[in-house]
């Protein structure tokens, strides 16, 4: 940053305010949300509303879920790439997949369905090139979205080292794992987090966030809309009641 | 594009834009469209006026300390990795970006939907310096390859109908489809697909900047946004001076009111928030990112009359409503940012020599300012520019002052106005065809065509609504009696 630029550009903006000997202030008390609306709306929903108003507005956008237990998790994704015509997948390497023994499952999966689907894993290793072009080959995209957003069945996907941003993006499919118990009422609730996970380690906060909300989109075109303009044409959100 | 791109008379362009039943239609079509989709959104949220209320409230707390909040966001934006740039007006812009792009060797961009760069003239630039500029966002593409300007700010496409976009496609890309809105966009996904893949550089607008971590937003349906994030090395990113909010949590107001107001959704598709470049050990997103923050005449506005203006989050819900824009179209303001903002933003940056015109483009029936989603009082400054037209800058036809004059004087004095309205009567009367109505030959008369030509006048009547209004007191009075 060139520094006298800088000083001269605010400068400015202090001479337009009005300020007193032009300056800057160092400080200024931040805006008093605690009377928006915001705050108090959808507080007294329990978890199983939030739920429904989640399920219920997928409905009305037309986005695909489907609903299922960590101990099935691994055959309701099958099902999920089964149901978008099978294909190549990608998989990111985060610990659910771990955790899941989703790796595995893809393996021997692969060894045995005769080639209808095909799997890679998100290695950053492999470099920038060869990462993105895999990932611009692939059919479907898995990613584990950190939480969700009821009031607009929106996933809030951070990407990072170990899920890059081309996963959920370049291939025609996109399937979403979302914990049921992390889907929050309204975005409010997503921001104040984002917030605090800001605060706590700027170092550590992932470079990009996506809140996605269905598939890639457009009406450009006499307001027709046409799903798949440049990200997935499809999705599906598998929900995990744990 | 320049800021403002047709500099034919205002009249030469209405004229254009009201032949143009296509487009006419269209624009209709898309405003009635928007406005039952919004109407029921906003519906859905009774809270809705206080929110609009804090949304408005949080827009002036960021201007009136938008040095303290830039600079608080240059601050965070370089922590995090990001290099900025401060420009005080287009030309400082265009030539940051070009040396950016000279130092890398760029031969191709990739850009979303800003309409920044379109205020600045960025394509221009860098399509002169020999640089392969792609507008991904499918509106902006096909009027990039119709070579066009915008008719909307949110739906830029309008005017063109599906086949006339397919005979476009196949005169200049040798599309071979039919003029299948899906089919078409596919085929424009897999063309611009590989621009993506190969761009050197990502261009970025931004629709929300966050001051207290440097991060940059962008509101987008189609993903294109996304993908010149994600995939080129490099991310150049248009930021206006006014875009500022101070946190996260002002993202959640700000939200709720753009989608809404915008095209009638609860959210966009996509809302990305990028805080720096990728880190080391990232295999995608830029290596880095370069933040441009722009002036161009906003600091002229903030601290003046027009404040208010510089809340506007560029959602197009006041031409959505607008009685003139539904007719005239954007082609009609000449403007990139048509409708009442525009008609009020233009003057400010431009001067009212080259578009003093535009504020008379308003009926003045204040819609716009009823749908606005920050309350930006728009049909006041509308009246504002008109009166520092008039009354300080004196650039009004002298005819123009004479007839108001005249008629000042006449509306404020009883004698004369009675005097005037009867023989304003008799004189109309005289002509009227025996509808009762002001004859169709009264289209050829100058001035006096204003009023004939779109509608059937009517006559002023001898018995005026002061008289009958007399004549109710008094036979009240004898009932009484």
């Amino acid at each position: 940053m060139d520094e006298a630029k800088r000083k001269q550009f605010i400068a400015r903006l202090s001479r337009a305010l009005g300020r007193d000997q032009e300056m800057c202030p160092a400080f200024v008390e931040g805006f008093d949300y605690s009377h928006g609306p915001q705050e108090t709306m959808f507080k007294d929903l329990n978890k199983d509303q939030i739920l429904t108003m989640f399920k219920e507005q997928c409905q009305r956008v037309g986005t695909k879920f489907v609903e299922t237990t960590p101990d099935k998790l691994g055959e309701t994704i099958l099902a999920a790439i089964e149901d978008w015509g099978n294909g190549k997948v990608v998989f990111p390497s985060v610990p659910e997949v771990k955790e899941y023994k989703l790796k595995e499952l893809f393996e021997q999966d692969a060894a045995n369905n005769g080639g209808i689907r095909t799997y890679f894993q998100w290695d950053p290793a492999k470099g920038r090139e060869e990462c993105i072009s895999n990932t611009a080959n692939a059919d479907i995209g898995i990613t584990f979205p950190y939480c969700g957003i009821a009031e607009t069945a929106t996933v809030v996907q951070a990407s990072g080292e170990e899920s890059g941003r081309s996963i959920s993006l370049l291939p025609t499919t996109h399937i979403a794992v979302l914990y049921t118990d992390t889907i929050n009422p309204r975005m409010t609730q997503t921001m104040e987090h984002l917030a605090e996970r800001y605060h706590n380690d700027p170092s550590k906060f992932p470079t990009n966030i996506c809140l996605i909300s269905g598939p890639s989109r457009t009406a450009d075109i006499e307001l027709v809309t046409v799903d798949g303009a440049h990200g997935p044409i499809q999705v599906t959100y598998v929900l995990v009641n744990r | 594009m320049a800021l403002i791109y047709d500099n034919r008379p205002y009249k030469t362009r209405i004229k254009e834009c009201l032949a143009d039943d296509f487009k006419v239609a269209a624009i209709k079509k898309a405003q009635d469209v928007f406005y039952d989709k919004r109407n029921t959104v906003v519906a859905d949220v009774p809270e809705w006026l206080d929110f609009r209320a804090e949304a408005a409230k949080l827009r002036d707390h960021v201007l009136n300390n938008l040095d303290y909040y830039v600079n608080q966001f240059a601050e965070n934006a370089e922590k995090a990795g990001s290099k900025v740039h401060f420009a005080f007006d287009d030309k400082e812009a265009t030539q940051i970006a070009l040396d950016i792009l000279r130092e890398r060797e760029a031969k191709m961009i990739v850009k979303s939907k800003t309409i920044l760069t379109e205020e600045i003239g960025l394509n221009e630039v860098l399509e002169e310096a020999g640089i392969e500029v792609n507008e991904t966002d499918l509106a902006e593409f096909i009027l990039q390859t119709a070579v066009s300007p915008p008719s909307h700010i949110v739906v830029p496409g309008l005017h063109f109908e599906r086949n006339k976009i397919r005979e476009i496609f196949a005169e200049k890309l040798g599309y071979t489809g039919t003029e299948n809105p899906t089919e078409m966009t596919h085929f424009v996904r897999g063309y611009v697909r590989e621009r993506f893949l190969k761009a050197d550089v990502g261009v970025n607008g931004c629709n929300f900047a966050v001051a207290a971590s440097g991060t940059c937003t962008i509101v987008s349906n189609e993903g294109n946004g996304r993908m010149s994030s994600s995939i080129p090395k490099t991310q150049l990113i248009f930021l206006g001076t006014e875009r500022i909010v101070p946190d996260f949590k002002a993202l959640d107001v700000m939200m709720e009111m753009l989608n809404r107001s915008a095209v009638g959704a609860k959210i966009s598709n996509y809302f990305s928030m990028m805080t720096g470049p990728g880190r080391a050990g990232e295999a995608d997103g830029p290596e880095e990112t370069h933040i441009i923050i722009i002036d161009n005449g906003r600091s002229g506005i903030l601290g003046g009359t027009f404040q208010e203006m510089l809340r506007c989050i560029r959602c197009g819900a006041c031409m959505n409503i607008c009685p003139v824009y539904r007719h005239i179209s954007g082609h009609g303001y000449g403007s990139v940012y048509p409708g009442p903002m525009g008609a009020v933003l233009t003057p400010l940056f431009k001067g009212y020599e080259v578009a003093g015109d535009l504020p008379y483009a308003s009926t003045l029936c204040g819609a716009c300012t009823e749908n606005c989603p920050v309350a930006i009082p728009l049909h006041e400054l509308l009246m504002e520019h008109r009166h520092i037209m008039a009354d300080i800058e004196k650039t009004r036809p002298k005819a123009e002052e004479a007839i108001f004059t005249a008629a000042a004087k006449m509306f404020g004095n009883s004698t004369l106005f009675d005097l005037g309205t009867k023989a304003g009567a008799i004189g109309m009367n005289l002509i009227s065809n025996k509808e009762g109505n002001m004859p169709t030959w009264t289209q050829a008369v100058p001035v006096m065509n204003g009023w004939t030509k779109s509608k059937e006048m009517g006559t002023l009547k001898f018995k005026k609504f002061r008289d009958l209004y007399a004549e109710h007191e008094k036979n009240k009075k004898k009932e009484k009696k």
